[in-house]
């Protein structure tokens, strides 16, 4: 994990990781117990933040996550949460709220799926994957609003399935596509709280999280191939991208879903 | 002080969380029935599954755990070891 090994090392800005960008702001991750969400709630916490780690089965990470958090010297409240019932994210955001009393930075990423071509889709395996990916945003965002103070922002982590075709991720990208639409429309609805909103589209990023999906292997392969650059996009890329766009220094950057792919998106087939 | 379970009362509880998250008859369901090849369930059938033990029983079951969990008579046995059984 490059750059995250200990407190007061920087993660590659060293002017900004010196001051502590996030000192004693309240940064909830949703998904952080593996994966990019965890990259990110310990890059908020390296950067002086205290966390929420958010998790739905893995528990066991999370612990592990909160313990990372801790031994930087940050607090960690470790909420579960089936982000698909309603209920339960406003239990978590109860939580979040006795815990800290404010939110700065909610960063919407956990995101689960059926993995199945369009026509094979269920109308269960939809409704699963938009709630927890997308309507889970609307209600995190009524919810997370009235804690935050100007200056605060939200962050969802999309990708490239969005506006492009993966396969078997139909569900999935119809979801990402949502999720970017109601990033631009909150962008604007919260312009006068001076509360921002953009998204991050990761385009292939190799972690876990999609090792389900069949035939991923020849995928990456094809995707490494193409990539200008030859390697993959990490969860550190994202971290460094994550903290600037919830930074003050980008508050002129509103409603936008920031593509992150190495470029492989600008070749033409 | 721990909640006191009966064998009895695991068992039922179990059947019922299955026949709701699956849509079956609950007199149907048979110890030894298979939760894919007899129940009809998929991979999002046993997340929910799972999360719906959870909630019924009130622990936390890893996926590491659930996922060797295939029949209906092995998910009654896990849980016996999880929770405090009663002598009655």
């Amino acid at each position: 994990m490059r750059g995250l090994q200990s407190e007061g090392e920087t993660i590659g800005m060293s002017s900004h990781s010196q001051q502590r960008r996030y000192k004693d702001k309240v940064v909830c991750v949703s998904g952080s117990s593996r994966g990019i969400g965890k990259q990110l709630a310990l890059a908020y916490a390296q950067e002086g933040a205290d966390v929420v780690i958010h998790y739905f089965r893995n528990g066991e990470a999370a612990r592990e996550v909160v313990a990372e958090v801790e031994k930087m010297g940050r607090r960690a409240l470790m909420v579960k949460a089936n982000l698909a019932e309603e209920h339960k994210i406003h239990s978590m955001f109860d939580e979040i709220e006795k815990y800290y009393g404010k939110l700065d930075v909610y960063v919407h990423n956990a995101a689960s799926g059926r993995n199945r071509k369009a026509l094979d889709v269920d109308v269960k395996g939809w409704d699963w994957t938009q709630n927890v990916n997308a309507r889970s945003l609307l209600i995190a965002a009524q919810r997370a609003v009235p804690l935050m103070a100007e200056g605060s922002s939200l962050l969802a982590i999309s990708s490239f399935g969005s506006d492009h075709v993966f396969p078997f991720y139909t569900s999935v990208g119809a979801s990402k596509a949502a999720i970017e639409s109601l990033i631009r429309y909150l962008a604007i609805e919260l312009a006068p709280q001076r509360i921002n909103a953009n998204a991050i589209s990761a385009g292939a990023v190799e972690t876990g999280a999609l090792e389900h999906f069949p035939e991923i292997e020849r995928t990456w392969e094809q995707v490494k191939e193409r990539l200008p650059y030859h390697r993959m996009v990490t969860s550190e890329d994202v971290a460094h991208l994550a903290l600037f766009l919830t930074s003050k220094e980008a508050e002129m950057i509103r409603g936008q879903t920031i593509r992150m792919d190495g470029g492989i998106t600008l070749l033409v087939p | 002080m721990a909640e006191q379970w009966t064998v009895e009362e695991i068992t039922r509880r179990v059947k019922q969380v299955t026949a709701n998250q699956l849509q079956v008859d609950v007199e149907s369901i048979r110890p030894e029935n298979h939760y894919v090849d007899d129940l009809g369930a998929d991979s999002l059938d046993l997340t929910e599954l799972a999360i719906a033990f959870e909630d019924e029983f009130d622990l936390e079951i890893p996926d590491s755990d659930f996922n060797h969990l295939s029949t209906v008579s092995g998910v009654v046995e896990y849980l016996k070891g999880r929770l405090s059984i009663s002598d009655h």
